[in-house]
């Protein structure tokens, strides 16, 4: 196991972490601007309680994808930062956006409804457009359309063509969808009031049908459009495995969700977008960014790898009990 | 605007945006940490409102700060994937200490702002000093890698490549300890000035409020404190410039010629076509001795540099102006303030102290962002010194003016909002 494969692992490792947390945050967000009907306020304000401690930490998870990336897989970031510019700047406006009204409309602005109402709104439509660009840039990464001169250094492809397309888009969409299945899960096991399971229950059937229909539409398309993304599905045994295994999850999870069993569904969905986002690496391994460069191109000296390594295991040794310390916190009361 | 000047506006915008809500979350928590422990140690109920108050009114310069970070974090590949694709694994030391750094005061800042009933009062009280110490050293490892691009080191320079790197070395540059001392102090006087100036504010239409008076001490202590100390630090910021960066000490003094025993120069206007400084007011020898210690030191001129690599002298000149009168007013404030402690005098009758503090309120930021002109601007034409030039480690992308324009208008609503949002909840305050 060399250090490059360790340092991958972390990078792959942030994305499953952060798709679990952070991108539950999102998709919650996003539920907050479909709420209607009788429960609509207790809706939005059992979204507001779930992510108001913990998404400022759950956001960090993605600076830590970045930071292990330019420092460890420098050609790999900046191509990435080059080709992908316009879609990560929307994403970057979608980030601010989304963190800035989540703390507006929760600050003194009861006299002012028009006001909250306005970042209520602003909140929703980022926490919803977000994501689709999250995975338009993932999608533009697997495509194979990225093209790097690895000699030279230099990014080959425009500004336009990587990201601009119905595959990636199609990956937005269940990029979106699997964030809002995830929190709709979710909020069924952070309240008591039947009704309010009842709601989120009913929206985590509906998108769970459209986190699999677009999984599917993303497969068949990637045959032409990602074709060493689609060749290393086919070539590879783990790949299949995780994909196996997502489609015996997304049927369990259905079923749970039918018998009311929340806890269950919430295990059952969190492994399901472990499984997405494995399945995702696997296929892609051992590229970074498909087809020039591999974890192995143009890495950083081999000591800044292993000091970088050194302080992420030091790093996570402080941070993970911490991290546990605080959603033991602010999760216990509804296990 | 060519695409260079639109690639270093956005930088520039970006971090004066976001340098102002970093400074705020290093310096806020100090200030909830010890109006805390007066609480946890006299019980006066006062200390326990005001350390929530401040913690509720800082929960939006967290978010604000965390989220433009990220936009930070992004933009240096973003707008300079060439500088990133060298300098990333040089600087990836202090860049990863500071990820978990961010971490760590992310979480404690949960339990902090939300878990006043949730856990303990001395585990609370742990929580703010967390957020305190990691805010901080999340400020110091990006000033660190900042202080790299000023005065590289921990590699060898051949043929246009880097080689043998050496991590450590890279983090720990000559200028490292004097920025991090240095910008560390500025979050603690900017924050503490402006704590100090808006209680200072309603104590002299309510000078009877406890509440507004025990946040003034606290705010005050720490502006005494830090505003001494910060002219310190200053120096040897300055010796450190001189040394590592004769082009950016002469940009910032307007000195052109190459003199020994140099003056000091206060204002001025930089003549940059006929290369002289008109109308300063010239203290002899003193920059000589500021800069190395010995009145006839010799001092470099810009003339001793090339055209080409000289920064734009009369912002550098007018910033690093206004960076130390600010700083010597705040320092002058920060006596007197000394004086009537140790006297022990009550400060809520002296209106016109009160209003002084009041005018100074803004005069923290105003030299941290003037500080950090001098800092930036005062590195070009380089993005790594005397290594890369800004304009070869600049994006290929074309039209930057488009993201520029974008970012600005994003960050000046954003910055109306946060005043708007801020005034309202103060005045709430003042109402209680």
């Amino acid at each position: 196991m060399t250090v490059e494969f360790l340092l991958a692992s972390v990078v792959v490792g942030s994305v499953v972490v952060y798709a679990l947390s952070g991108g539950a945050d999102f998709g919650g967000g996003a539920w907050s601007l479909f709420a209607y009907g009788k429960r609509k306020e207790a809706q939005r304000n059992l979204i507001e309680d779930a992510i108001a401690p913990i998404w400022e930490t759950n956001h960090v998870w993605i600076i830590l994808v970045i930071v292990v990336l330019f420092i460890a897989f420098p050609l790999a970031f900046s191509a990435i930062a080059t080709s992908l510019h316009i879609p990560l700047t929307v994403m970057l406006i979608g980030i601010v956006l989304r963190g800035c009204a989540f703390i507006f409309r929760s600050y003194g602005m009861k006299e002012d409804e028009k006001l909250r109402s306005f970042w209520e709104k602003i909140f929703g439509v980022s926490s919803f457009l977000t994501p689709i660009v999250f995975g338009v840039v993932v999608a533009g990464i697997a495509s194979g359309k990225l093209l790097v001169d690895v000699e030279k250094r230099k990014v080959l492809t425009d500004f336009v063509e990587v990201w601009f397309g119905i595959f990636p888009l199609c990956a937005g969409f269940f990029c979106l969808f699997t964030f809002m299945f995830l929190a709709a899960v979710y909020l069924t096991c952070e309240t008591t009031d039947k009704e309010l399971q009842q709601d989120f229950r009913n929206r985590a059937l509906v998108s769970a049908i459209f986190v699999d229909a677009t999984a599917l539409f993303c497969l068949y398309l990637s045959q032409d459009h990602a074709t060493l993304f689609w060749e290393g599905l086919r070539n590879s045994d783990y790949a299949l495995l995780f994909h196996g295994f997502g489609i015996l999850l997304a049927i369990s999870i259905f079923y749970s969700l039918y018998l009311k069993k929340y806890k269950i569904a919430r295990v059952l969905a969190m492994n399901k977008v472990v499984c997405i986002v494995l399945g995702w690496a696997v296929c892609q391994f051992p590229f970074l960014v498909v087809p020039n460069l591999t974890i192995y191109t143009a890495t950083a000296p081999k000591n800044v790898l292993y000091m970088m390594f050194t302080i992420i295991v030091l790093g996570m040794v402080v941070t993970i009990p911490s991290l546990f310390y605080l959603y033991y916190i602010f999760k216990k009361k509804q296990s | 605007m060519t695409d260079l000047l639109a690639a270093r506006s956005q930088m520039a915008m970006s971090l004066a945006f976001h340098i102002i809500f970093a400074c705020i979350g290093i310096g806020m928590p100090l200030l909830m940490v010890i109006s805390e422990s007066l609480w946890l140690k006299t019980q006066n109920k006062v200390y326990l409102s005001l350390a929530k108050k401040w913690a509720k009114g800082t929960a939006i310069m967290f978010a604000v700060g965390a989220v433009s970070g990220t936009v930070l974090s992004f933009e240096l590949g973003l707008l300079w994937p060439e500088f990133m694709l060298h300098a990333g694994p040089i600087i990836g030391m202090p860049f990863s200490l500071e990820g978990f750094a961010f971490f760590l005061e992310a979480i404690f800042l949960g339990i902090y702002l939300y878990g006043w009933d949730r856990v303990s009062s001395k585990m609370h009280l742990f929580s703010g000093i967390m957020v305190m110490l990691s805010g901080m050293f999340s400020g110091i490892f990006v000033v660190m890698a900042n202080a790299w691009m000023n005065s590289p080191a921990g590699f060898e320079w051949v043929n246009g490549q880097f080689v043998n790197i050496d991590p450590f070395t890279a983090m720990l540059n000559p200028s490292a300890l004097p920025y991090a001392l240095h910008m560390t102090l500025a979050a603690f006087v900017s924050v503490a000035f402006v704590v100090a100036g808006i209680h200072a504010f309603v104590l002299l239409r309510k000078p009877k409020s406890e509440f507004h008076y025990c946040a003034l001490r606290i705010a005050l202590s720490v502006a005494i404190v830090t505003s001494i100390l910060q002219p310190i630090s200053g120096d040897i910021s300055a010796k450190n410039t001189a040394k590592q960066q004769p082009a950016k000490l002469a940009a910032m003094e307007a000195q052109w010629e190459t003199e020994k025993g140099a003056p000091l120069r206060i204002g001025g206007w930089p003549d940059v076509e006929n290369e002289q400084t008109l109308y300063a007011i010239e203290i002899p020898y003193l920059l000589s001795f500021l800069s190395f210690g010995t009145f006839d030191a010799e001092v470099k001129g810009l003339k001793e540099f090339p055209k080409e690599d000289r920064p734009p002298v009369a912002v550098v000149h007018f910033a690093f102006q206004i960076m130390v009168g600010c700083g010597s007013f705040m320092m002058l404030l920060g006596m007197i303030g000394a004086y009537f402690f140790l006297r022990k005098q009550p400060i809520n009758n002296k209106v016109w102290y009160l209003r002084l503090l009041v005018f100074a309120a803004p005069m923290g930021f105003i030299a941290t962002e003037a500080g950090w002109t001098v800092t930036e601007v005062g590195r070009q034409p380089w993005i790594i010194y005397n290594i890369m030039r800004t304009s070869d480690a600049v994006t290929t992308m074309p039209n930057l003016v488009v993201p520029f324009i974008v970012f600005t208008i994003l960050y000046i609503f954003l910055f109306v909002m946060v005043l708007y949002l801020m005034r309202l909840y103060v005045l709430n305050s003042y109402e209680d």
